[in-house]
């Protein structure tokens, strides 16, 4: 019958008007992503609240953005000086969180970055050998 | 096109027309609708019904004529370029920029390509870098509230007019338009060329020798 | 003319103006709003209760935004574009009447004054989409011309209908002839002809193609900048509230009720009611393709809205104390 599919939409419009919507109010409540999703990278801090990096550049090896720096203590070839991730060229592929065989990097849940520096965007995960935080960033 | 007061004191109307200004420009952003690469996927699902941007007052309009932002997603190839510079410059006054995922803040994965430029800043006067690759389409509402708090933080009062990124020599490999005087007219003192976010070279297997200064 | 006339006129045009600016700003709220749960949305939430001082901020940054005329825009005629269209959809406003001798000009030939200045909308778009100098306002600006003037015709043999029963064409008459049944229930072809006639004319989907957003960017308005593009937007809504009073007060009784006393509220329900409609059909259907909507027109609005009006002619004849 003409005009029998045009009443049959503006029903369907007409039931998703009167459902509830599924809006997620974002601002006002937070809904973690899912745990598998690929977010920010940090730094895992150890039982003596050193960072757990060893300093054995298998990360930076297997980063294809090449966004990763480490400088190490020369007294101590295990231990990390300073970590630097460039996060505004980064790809979060991760394969750095993959290959570290001492599982000292992890991705965050935190997604809330956005800034009007470009400079912030580079995280210093650690610096003069300690963690400057874990996942936590401080925003501008 | 802010709010022109010769004294040197704002007065009380000036200032209370700042403040309108300021509250009515942060909500009522209306991006540009121009997707560029995989990001602009994400800023549809940000437009659609879960997140929903029109609960800020945040409209996709089509024409840049009565857009305000324009939300650069994705990787700014040379032969794109003029045509992004084009869509900016068509814009209307306030304008603003916000440089989403990782290949707009910084070429990202692209940067060592020949024919992708390393930012959007390289053409753009970009105001809010959203990290992500993608963002998420939280991560994107908070980029465009961030834009927010900046547009109702920035005064109106004086001449706001931001400068446009047109170099004085125009670059041969992504020709840039002048169109018309108005252009032209900021052209040559504010044009700076980004410095390249050069990667620090790292050959595989020998990290240690890798330059510090450079990353 | 007497002073008290004048002043009569002069509270008509601040009440129309006024009616028109909250026509609007309720009017796009509403349709957000709407839309926004069509779609399973929110619509405008966060300014103001719901979202109600959104369109208050809009029209703040649309009047400070820089008002851009391009270099190979003709000036004269851009900067008067706008004015052409708004102008019309007002001056139609003044023939509305809102309750028995409630209204600014109680004319008896109140609809033909209504639509005479309607027709005049099509050439302040193509006035606009000219002298843009664009691809996309040009085409928008024929595609309206083309729209409104095909469906002109349909709407008007529709309403003469309505004015063949009602015997008359001034407005009050025709609600008032209205009291017992209305005209949806005698003519409900013409009804149906004059909504789609209507809905082509308000520029509202499905035939929204003067400004359709996946092939011209924005139609007509493309080049407007600021409060320009925002008196289009005026004028748009303009036309909708005065289609949606035409549709109430010739075929869905105005102002009467039945069981009911007769109240402008009924009317301004009825309103609001159309212009739901038209939010609701924006929010289902596609849009139509340029050949078909003209065929829709030509082919078979045009046809049956002229045997539509020999019947109510022939029924007014034969049956003179019913119809």
């Amino acid at each position: 019958m003409f005009g029998s599919g045009l009443l049959k939409g503006l029903g369907i419009t007409l039931r998703h008007a009167l459902g509830r919507p599924v809006t997620e109010l974002y601002p006002f409540e937070h809904k973690n992503p899912p745990a598998n999703s690929r977010t920010f990278i940090a730094m895992h801090v150890n039982e003596e609240g050193a960072p757990a990096c060893r300093a054995c550049n298998t990360c930076i090896v297997g980063c294809p953005d090449r966004v990763l720096k480490l400088v190490k203590d020369p007294d101590d070839p295990k231990r990390a000086v300073e970590f630097v991730v460039n996060s505004g060229r980064c790809t979060y592929c991760g394969l750095c969180v993959e290959n570290c065989p001492f599982d000292a990097l992890y991705f965050t849940q935190d997604y809330e970055r956005a800034t009007r520096d470009k400079g912030a965007l580079i995280y210093h995960l650690i610096e003069d050998g300690a963690c400057t935080h874990e996942g936590e960033v401080d925003r501008p | 096109m802010g709010v022109v007061d010769d004294a040197e004191q704002p007065g009380f109307i000036t200032t209370t027309l700042d403040k309108l200004l300021r509250w009515g420009r942060s909500r009522s952003m209306w991006p540009v609708n121009a997707g560029i690469a995989c990001c602009s996927l994400e800023m549809m699902t940000t437009g659609a019904a879960r997140y929903d941007f029109d609960r800020f007052g945040i409209m996709f309009r089509s024409s840049p004529r009565q857009a305000d932002v324009m939300i650069v997603p994705g990787p700014i190839t040379k032969k794109m370029a003029p045509i992004v510079q084009r869509v900016y410059n068509q814009m209307a006054e306030p304008r603003w920029v916000i440089a989403m995922g990782s290949c707009a803040i910084s070429g990202g994965t692209f940067v060592d390509s020949y024919n992708v430029l390393p930012g959007a800043e390289t053409i753009l006067p970009v105001d809010i870098y959203i990290p992500g690759c993608p963002p998420r389409p939280e991560a994107l509402l908070y980029g465009c509230l961030q834009l927010k708090k900046l547009i109702s933080e920035t005064s109106t009062i004086g001449s706001s007019r931001k400068p446009m990124y047109v170099p004085p020599v125009l670059p041969e490999e992504w020709p840039l338009e002048l169109l018309g005087e108005y252009d032209a007219l900021e052209a040559g003192a504010v044009w700076v060329q980004p410095e390249r976010d050069s990667p620090p070279v790292t050959p595989l297997g020998d990290a240690e020798s890798a330059p510090e200064d450079e990353l | 003319m007497s002073a008290a006339m004048w002043i009569h006129a002069l509270l008509w045009l601040v009440g129309l103006l006024l009616l028109i600016a909250v026509v609007t700003v309720m009017g796009v709220w509403w349709e957000r709003k709407f839309i926004g749960h069509l779609q399973r949305r929110r619509g405008p939430l966060h300014h103001g209760f719901h979202g109600l001082l959104q369109l208050p901020a809009d029209m703040v940054k649309m009047i400070s935004k820089e008002d851009i005329v391009p270099d190979s825009a003709d000036p004269w005629l851009f900067q008067i574009g706008p004015l052409m269209v708004v102008v019309p959809a007002i001056a139609a406003m003044a023939a509305l009447m809102f309750a028995p001798g409630f209204g600014l000009l109680d004319m008896n030939h109140g609809l033909f004054y209504i639509f005479a200045f309607q027709t005049l909308l099509p050439l302040g778009f193509a006035v606009i989409g000219w002298s843009c100098a664009s691809k996309f306002t040009l085409i928008g600006a024929l595609r309206a011309a083309a729209q409104l003037i095909s469906y002109e015709i349909p709407m008007l043999l529709a309403a003469l209908g309505v004015v063949v029963a009602a015997g008359s064409m001034r407005l009050t008459d025709i609600i008032n002839a209205q009291a017992g049944v209305w005209y949806i229930f005698k003519e409900p072809l013409g009804f149906a002809i004059f909504g789609i006639a209507v809905l082509a004319e308000m520029n509202r989907t499905p035939f929204d193609l003067p400004e359709a957003e996946s092939e011209l960017v924005a139609g007509y308005q493309t080049e407007y900048s600021g409060m320009k593009f925002g008196f289009v937007q005026l004028a748009e809504y303009s036309v909708l509230f005065t289609g949606s009073y035409l549709v109430s007060a010739l075929f869905l009784g105005g102002w009467n009720m039945p069981f009911l006393p007769a109240s402008p509220l009924w009317l301004l329900l009825k309103i609001v009611a159309c212009m739901t409609m038209t939010m609701w059909f924006r929010g289902t259907f596609p849009r139509l393709r340029v050949d078909s909507l003209m065929s829709l027109s030509w082919k078979w609005l045009l046809p049956i809205a002229l045997v539509n009006i020999m019947a109510v002619a022939a029924l007014a004849l034969a049956l003179p104390g019913i119809y």
